[in-house]
């Protein structure tokens, strides 16, 4: 069973996507400030994280810097999980070795398909 | 007391002086020449005339003696007439003689003369005596020796008479001469006087017309140096006097005029001082060489400056913003006023907090439309920016909040229409339907409001670039060619674009024809069509998205492009948020371009927009 690390902080959004997710057969954790996502990923090293920008403590940029920084995590996909629709937060987002950006709202079907298509390339890649 | 004669007086006055003098030299000259004249008269008169007496006299009496000798040899008669002839004469010359006594002396000598001839007269009596007595030897005798001696005697008292009347004819042209050389010494003394005396009235006469005329010369050239104090101090009361006065009361009106003027100058450029001080922005004035000329304190403030430190200096070396430079060097030589870019204010960062000014420079023109000065305002549009800021945080931060509800509220829906999380009924359906187009809704207005207020605040940054209309068309049509499919509308580029450019940001355009795309696809149906097309006209070019749909009523074609305006609310499946088309329109005329619409009910509508084409 795929783990995936959510990084959210919009309680509502969470309760969506885990039912989503976890309906989808993934094993779910959810942590909703940056420094715990960095933290969680290091200890629980998830299949893919799902990581929002606008996070207490540490932005998603931030989160996504440092974990690309470890030779070990950044071989987990990140999908950036954003409201934000700025051209220069999708690039930034990619420069900084983010695999993927999706904006909200985002259809569940768009993002289990896209979760699917990492975590199948991902098994590829091993 | 005041001298009261003119100019012309005084030049006659010296002219009489002279006249005067010349005058009085040839009164002195014909006196002299009158004495001359007198003198040889003397000589003629009382000397001449004596002497040819004394030699007529001579002749005379040597012919009496002749005479004499004839009648001893018999020629009695003969004789006595030659004597008698002669004694008439000789008394006759010896009377214009005595007439004529001008010498001491000579009446002595007439005297002698005349006794020792009335001797000789009385001998030849004696001698006619003894000749009657016929003794002839006593007769030579008596000649010999008393007649001749006699004789003699008379000769040589005219003798005297002849030297004494030479002697003063030589004295007397002696003393002729003496005159002349006298009047010739004394003509020349005079003559020098006279001309010391002329060159002295000349320089006097021509000193009192020149020295005031000098001396109004070097008030003039003075008045003519801008130096408006001068008076002339002349208490003449001629001519030069008056020309003074005239003088000194021009000088004192076009110093009043002046004093007038620079007043009016100065209260003009204390008014103008006061202004370009009062102004609360930054302000700096640069003449042709892009010199500073004035700087206001704020000025002073922003570049911490001293105004008299700066003046006439370079800006460059004071103020090392080559943009700014740029901007005043522009103005200089287009005589066009520029202003800084948004994206290039000018920012100072003071006590930590960062200020923004705009640039803007404007000419100051000539009466020949050149530009002089170029007048450098700073305005402070911190604030301005600062709102910006705020007003785009906002937006940005309004905008995620929205979303992030909207993103849990659409999931859900979609959740459960899915199916997955349990069996959903018809009614159900319908209602999570309505709750996901309304998400849908919303989110395209939050999208739209962000575009906007880009637009707005001017921060939408347009790429300008030749645009292949080509692929303009073909990337917007891409992402309708599903939709139009399922729908069954027919979407196609309608005549040859191929070649045809535009200039203008690629993006934005695509922006603009998806918009309206999207709009067309919205109002049609089955069996429509929807044709883009472009057409060259001049210096522009024409798009136009074409649809057979319902067509927009004439009361509502004027409003379509304001905001939140839409048409036919019995659209109810409808998502857009009414702000596509003002952000078109805005698009359009950031590029200097225009939009509008050609519609009729029913039978449907032409959107069309114009873009420059490359140069």
């Amino acid at each position: 069973m795929s783990r995936i690390l959510l990084v959210e902080d919009s309680k509502n959004i969470i309760r969506v996507l885990k039912i989503c997710l976890q309906g989808a057969g993934y094993e779910v954790e959810v942590v909703s400030n940056g420094i715990d996502a960095v933290d969680m990923a290091f200890q629980w090293k998830p299949d893919l994280i799902l990581l929002d920008i606008k996070l207490p403590k540490m932005n998603g940029f931030l989160v996504c810097e440092t974990l690309k920084e470890d030779e070990l995590i950044k071989e987990i996909p990140i999908i950036m999980l954003s409201a934000k629709a700025e051209e220069e937060d999708i690039k930034r987002a990619y420069e900084l070795g983010a695999q993927d950006y999706i904006i909200k709202p985002v259809e569940p079907k768009k993002l289990l398909n896209k979760i699917e298509s990492y975590l199948k390339g991902g098994e590829r890649n091993e | 007391m005041k001298k009261n004669f003119s100019l012309k007086t005084k030049i006659l006055f010296g002219y009489m002086a002279i006249i005067m003098i010349i005058i009085v030299l040839v009164i002195w000259s014909i006196n002299n020449f009158m004495r001359l004249n007198k003198a040889i008269d003397a000589i003629m008169e009382e000397n001449y005339r004596s002497v040819i007496a004394a030699e007529e006299m001579r002749e005379a009496v040597e012919r009496q003696d002749s005479a004499q000798l004839i009648f001893i040899f018999g020629q009695e008669k003969k004789a006595l007439d030659i004597f008698q002839a002669n004694k008439l004469e000789f008394t006759k010359n010896l009377a214009r003689a005595e007439d004529n006594i001008t010498i001491e002396g000579e009446e002595n000598i007439i005297t002698t003369i005349n006794k020792e001839y009335q001797e000789y007269l009385s001998m030849f009596l004696d001698l006619r005596v003894i000749l009657e007595e016929d003794n002839e030897e006593m007769v030579q005798n008596y000649y010999l020796n008393e007649i001749i001696p006699q004789f003699e005697d008379v000769k040589s008292g005219i003798r005297d008479l002849l030297i004494i009347n030479q002697d003063h004819m030589k004295s007397a042209q002696q003393n002729a001469n003496n005159n002349a050389m006298q009047a010739i010494y004394s003509t020349i003394v005079i003559s020098i006087v006279v001309v010391l005396l002329a060159l002295v009235f000349g320089f006097y006469i021509s000193n009192i017309i020149i020295r005031p005329i000098k001396e109004l010369t070097e008030k003039a050239k003075d008045i003519a140096e801008g130096d408006l104090e001068q008076t002339i101090d002349i208490s003449k009361n001629d001519e030069i006097g008056q020309l003074a006065s005239e003088f000194n009361s021009m000088s004192r009106s076009l110093k009043d005029y002046e004093d007038m003027n620079v007043n009016k100058l100065i209260s003009e450029k204390s008014k103008s001082d006061a202004i370009v001080r009062s102004i609360s922005n930054p302000l700096v004035v640069t003449d042709k060489k892009n010199r500073i000329i004035l700087i206001n304190p704020r000025a002073e403030e922003l570049f911490e400056l001293e105004e008299d430190k700066v003046i006439k200096t370079h800006f460059l070396e004071v103020i090392k913003e080559e943009d700014i430079f740029s901007l005043i060097d522009r103005t200089l030589k287009t005589g066009e006023g520029q202003s800084s870019s948004d994206n290039n204010l000018l920012s100072f960062n003071r006590d930590g907090k960062d200020f923004y000014f705009r640039v803007t420079t404007n000419p100051v023109l000539d009466d020949n439309n050149n530009t002089n000065l170029v007048i450098v305002l700073f305005e402070d549009v911190t604030h301005l920016k600062e709102v910006d800021q705020m007003k785009s945080e906002f937006v940005s931060t309004v905008s995620h909040e929205f979303r992030t509800p909207l993103t849990s509220m659409n999931m859900s829906a979609s959740m459960l229409l899915e199916g997955n999380l349990g069996k959903v009924n018809e009614e159900q359906v319908e209602l999570l339907e309505v709750i996901k187009e309304d998400c849908e809704r919303l989110n395209n207005l939050v999208d739209d409001l962000l575009d906007l207020s880009k637009i707005e605040s001017g921060k939408i940054d347009l790429q300008f670039n030749e645009v292949d209309i080509d692929r303009l068309f073909d990337a917007s049509l891409r992402p309708f060619k599903e939709q139009a499919n399922d729908k069954g509308i027919e979407l196609m580029i309608k005549g040859k674009v191929d070649g045809l450019k535009a200039y203008g940001d690629l993006n934005k355009i695509t922006w603009v024809i998806s918009n309206l795309i999207g709009n067309a696809l919205r109002y049609t149906d089955e069996g429509d069509s929807i044709k883009l097309s472009a057409e060259r006209k001049g210096h522009k070019i024409h798009l136009s998205v074409e649809d057979t749909g319902a067509g927009i009523p004439k009361s509502y074609q004027n409003k379509i492009f304001d905001k939140f305006m839409r048409v036919g609310s019995d659209k109810d499946k409808d998502t857009g948020s009414g702000l596509g088309l003002a952000i078109s329109k805005e698009i359009i005329e950031a590029h200097g371009g225009r939009i509008w619409v050609d519609s009729k009910e029913g039978e449907g509508s032409t959107f069309t927009f114009t873009l420059k084409r490359p140069k």
